[in-house]
């Protein structure tokens, strides 16, 4: 059963969505480990003038989330905004042509496209960022990165603001084994700005 | 806090269909399903909503469309209507990871809609996702969802189920 959210008569709350406890419910949510939100912030890095976000902390979570804010380049020369897996805590970052991608693109002038390739060395790519266009936006969900018995697979949507085109679609990692760190990164030169926040999905 | 409220969390293991009841309330509007699986091989993952009454609706309601995306192949479309389940969730040997949005599900005003994005290792060789989208043609209050598939078992499924909390500001 679901827990009883208190929807009615509360300030600020509409009657449904409200996500209202009872006390008895927060009481036993807490004891189960269940209370409180359902995103949780791992680690928010902002873009200065910097060639590389490394995240090496990913808690411990089976579905990350993470959003991509205002992502701009510090050139007028287009950049993809890539992603890779260490499988040593970000010493390194893995490069070989194992990525795999499957996205589709749409323009605002009406263009569509298939990207899809299976010999990447990396995440190519979230999305597009050059000085010339305003900053590109989006999220990915990760699923598995900790896990050693699965592969690491991704799904993204993202604005482009580069033509400008949506992103949307998958990569996958097909390599069995735990990806404990995460670095997103411009294909050339650096990010002029930038902000990525890495959550955890919560669960049981 | 974030907005999403975790509401249920369902494990199973080689099953061919799963129930998840009571899951469904008047508290929200709009939920996020996050689906994990593996497959012993390829196949195509169903669902359905399960009305007040704990049965899975199979009437020809169901209205979908999704994209396949693929890394070796052209992309594909998988659409129907008037049938008995949304489908276009894949599942694989190597797993299949969704995210799905169904809105209004418990209303008994409205139809229920669905937005999911899913990614699996569909064969041995190559990824495939999907983007799309399904309705649920009737207004009955539903209360939960079935996950099924014809012919083969679920290795392993895991289902976890979160409400949107909205408030006023």
């Amino acid at each position: 059963m679901p827990y009883g959210y208190l929807g009615q008569n509360q300030p600020n709350q509409t009657v449904s969505n409200s996500g209202v406890f009872s006390i008895t419910d927060v009481a036993e949510l807490q004891s189960q480990g269940k209370l409180g939100g359902s995103l949780e912030l791992i680690e928010e890095q902002t873009a200065s003038t910097s060639a590389t976000l490394d995240f090496t902390n990913l808690g411990n979570y089976d579905v990350h989330f993470m959003t991509f804010n205002n992502f701009q380049a510090d050139t007028t020369t287009s950049a993809g905004v890539y992603g890779r897996l260490s499988n040593n805590g970000g010493s390194s970052y893995i490069s070989t042509s194992n990525y795999q991608r499957a996205f589709f693109r749409i323009s605002t002038a009406g263009a569509t496209g298939e990207i899809r390739s299976t010999t990447e060395t990396e995440f190519d790519s979230f999305f597009s960022i050059d000085s010339d266009y305003p900053s590109s936006q989006g999220y990915a969900y990760f699923y598995n990165l900790l896990n050693s018995s699965k592969y690491s697979f991704v799904t993204f949507q993202s604005w482009n603001s580069v033509t400008p085109w949506t992103y949307f679609g998958g990569f996958v990692l097909p390599v069995a084994e735990t990806h404990n760190a995460l670095r997103i990164f411009p294909s050339v030169n650096n990010f002029l700005t930038g902000t990525a926040k890495l959550y955890g999905v919560k669960q049981i | 806090m974030s907005a999403l409220r975790l509401i249920n969390e369902t494990k199973a293991t080689s099953v061919s269909s799963l129930t998840i009841n009571n899951i469904f309330s008047a508290d929200f509007d709009i939920y996020q399903l996050t689906i994990g699986n593996d497959n012993t091989t390829n196949n195509v993952m169903k669902l359905r909503l399960v009305n007040s009454s704990g049965s899975a609706i199979s009437s020809s309601s169901y209205d979908y469309a999704n994209l396949e995306l693929n890394a070796s192949t052209t992309f594909g479309e998988d659409k129907n209507t008037n049938v008995t389940e949304f489908r276009g969730l894949y599942e694989a040997l190597e797993g299949n990871y969704a995210i799905v949005w169904l809105f209004n599900p418990y209303s008994s005003s409205s139809y229920s809609f669905m937005l999911q994005q899913s990614q699996s290792f569909y064969t041995t060789a190559y990824p495939r996702g999907g983007k799309g989208i399904g309705v649920l043609k009737t207004t009955a209050s539903t209360t939960g969802i079935n996950i099924f598939q014809t012919g083969s078992a679920f290795s392993y499924l895991n289902v976890r189920t979160y409400g949107l909390r909205v408030d006023n500001g």
